[in-house]
């Protein structure tokens, strides 16, 4: 188990959840601990990535149950009518940027995350299934339709031409 | 050029192998992006940029400060009074056997000759000293070692 390699990943994903970095660290560093406690047990994981995955996934949620948020946070929630973006070629590419991860926090949350897995991960689909105790085809399903939504943003908002 | 439409294509189908995404991902970082495809372009950059997330730089420390503390118990003060302890409590057993039993000490005159046992020369007896205090600091040790072993073995855990 290689911690120093996939710490990232999983407080990429805990902040996937999580949209605060304190306690998306909080998560990862929850996790290393349980790893490290159990160490001696943990040969009978098959897909210790995906275990691990599971893990910070299961520990973010507990993270938002206890303080009875919603699943988005309010505050990262855009209103989209308010804030259509100003003329294309104003923006800067950052600008285009910064304003499409806002508009994608607010996908449902399945697709979200198959995402965040496939496209800022670059996880397979069978991957993304054991981590997200999902079948095959939802997580291709879930992909497509994020794809499909963010390009029809993209071409309908032209945030950057 | 074609390949790139196509690849844009496939992959909002939902049909891009990770190796042809990685492709796409490299395209959309260069400069002078054709004009009909520069509207993809704040989405691939995203995911690249993503992607060098990163915890915080005092991630492990924050790790050891909380494992530590669990494993201070384990080290050797803890040996040392446990060992203290088991001894006083020996001592304080026999003595307490003794006084309320003065019957049951042995007959002195069927005492075993320990003379025989005892070293003849001094060379003898300091290799005897020497091997019994070294039992004993080597018994002290193994409680500190123990912990300095484990914090070793937490270093490589979250390095390796």
């Amino acid at each position: 188990m290689n911690v120093e390699a996939i710490k990232n990943k999983l407080f990429r994903f805990a902040m996937s959840m999580l949209r605060d970095e304190a306690e998306a660290e909080d998560v990862v560093q929850e996790v290393v601990i349980k790893l490290w406690k159990q160490r001696d047990q943990l040969d009978h994981i098959q897909n210790m990535e995906a275990w691990t995955m599971r893990l910070t996934r299961n520990l973010s949620i507990d993270k938002i149950r206890s303080k009875h948020r919603r699943f988005e946070p309010i505050d990262t929630v855009i209103d989209l009518k308010e804030s259509q973006p100003s003329p294309a070629k104003q923006l800067e590419l950052s600008d285009a940027m910064e304003h499409l991860k806002k508009w994608i926090v607010q996908l449902p949350e399945n697709q979200r995350l198959v995402f965040q897995l496939r496209d800022i991960e670059g996880m397979t689909y069978k991957e993304i299934s054991e981590t997200l105790d999902m079948p095959l085809s939802q997580v291709k399903i879930n992909l497509f339709r994020a794809r499909q939504q963010i390009r029809a943003y993209l071409l309908k908002n032209k945030l950057y031409e | 050029m074609n390949n790139i439409s196509q690849l844009i294509e496939k992959y909002f189908q939902g049909e891009t192998s990770l190796e042809e995404e990685k492709q796409l991902k490299a395209f959309f970082q260069q400069e002078d992006i054709a004009p009909e495809w520069k509207v993809y372009q704040p989405l691939f950059m995203l995911l690249e940029l993503e992607q060098s997330q990163e915890v915080g730089r005092n991630f492990e420390d924050k790790i050891y400060q909380k494992i530590q503390p669990t494993q201070k118990k384990t080290s050797r003060l803890f040996v040392v009074r446990h060992w203290m302890g088991a001894v006083a409590a020996s001592l304080v057993l026999v003595l307490s056997i003794w006084w309320l039993y003065p019957d049951l000490s042995p007959e002195p005159a069927s005492a075993i000759n320990w003379e025989q046992y005892e070293p003849e020369d001094p060379k003898e007896a300091y290799q005897i000293t020497k091997d019994a205090l070294m039992k004993v600091s080597i018994e002290l040790n193994r409680g500190a070692m123990k912990a300095a072993q484990e914090v070793d073995a937490l270093q490589d855990f979250l390095k390796d």
